[in-house]
């Protein structure tokens, strides 16, 4: 079985769209979650090996939701997968702990790539 | 309202419905949208916070809006509005106003932006809009969509 991965987007159509594309990738999705408060709580569950994070969700958004999980897990691999690639979102998501940032609308072989690399890192 | 508010909303669109749609678009001519006139029945709202603030909206047909979600999800036959197709209008919108907002940053203008609010209704008027709005029609082999743009720089 290859690595756990966590899907984190409130749009059904895109954690449809990444699952297929990470499940062919060779992984494994263990969890989905609609928002950030459920991302951090399906993390304390899952423990995946790495999560894809969407920025503009409702409840609680991707940002605060990888501070949380940074919090619970000071080594959680989060990839931000966001439409708003805004330099300053990006520059603040990594100064958060995210490892990677992806923006939407994403190139497949751009987020196994980044799997990859994430997850050897 | 600035043009060029409006040009990276139709560059964005025209770019990110020929990626992820594989659908090519032709601008149509812009004009500005009649208090009384109704917006399409599927309108994805995109609200706008930031040096610039308004709303975006993308108005669909239902059958232009079946098509083009169609065409986003592969190919697969579209009879509802179901949540996936729902989500994939609403991520349609929400990605073309992303990447716009990339090339607003380019001209120092830094906004932020909603989840998208999605509206399916007939003879759908929105009151608390009060910026008026540029309608630019974008024409595609789905049918035609809808650009909606309603934008102002914030009062400092």
């Amino acid at each position: 079985m290859g690595n756990s991965v966590m899907i984190v987007d409130d749009a059904a159509f895109m954690r449809a769209t990444l699952k297929d594309l990470i499940t062919k990738g060779g992984y494994e999705v263990v969890a989905e979650a609609i928002n950030g408060q459920e991302a951090v709580e399906k993390y304390k569950t899952f423990k995946p090996d790495v999560v894809t994070m969407d920025i503009t969700m409702p409840e609680m958004d991707g940002l605060e939701s990888l501070k949380r999980i940074r919090e619970i897990e000071p080594a959680a691999k989060v990839i931000m997968c966001s439409a708003i690639g805004q330099q300053a979102n990006v520059l603040e998501a990594i100064k958060c702990g995210a490892k990677d940032f992806i923006v939407k609308p994403f190139q497949p072989d751009r987020v196994l790539e980044a799997l990859k690399k994430v997850i050897a890192g | 309202m600035k043009v060029e508010y409006i040009n990276p909303f139709i560059e964005s669109a025209s770019e990110v419905l020929e990626e992820i749609a594989q659908l090519h678009s032709d601008r149509g001519n812009l004009r500005l949208k009649q208090t009384n006139e109704p917006f399409r029945d599927v309108c994805a709202i995109i609200g706008v916070v930031g040096d610039i603030q308004g709303q975006v909206i993308y108005g669909f047909d239902q059958s232009t809006a079946r098509n083009v979600v169609s065409r986003m999800m592969m190919g697969a036959e579209v009879t509802e509005f179901d949540e996936m197709a729902r989500s994939a209008l609403g991520e349609l919108g929400n990605i073309v106003s992303g990447r716009a907002s990339i090339k607003l940053e380019k001209l120092g203008k830094n906004i932020d932006l909603s989840p998208p609010t999605l509206v399916m209704a007939t003879n759908v008027h929105i009151s608390s809009l009060k910026i008026g709005m540029i309608v630019v029609p974008l024409g595609t082999d789905c049918g035609v969509i809808d650009l909606y743009v309603g934008l102002e720089e914030s009062k400092k």
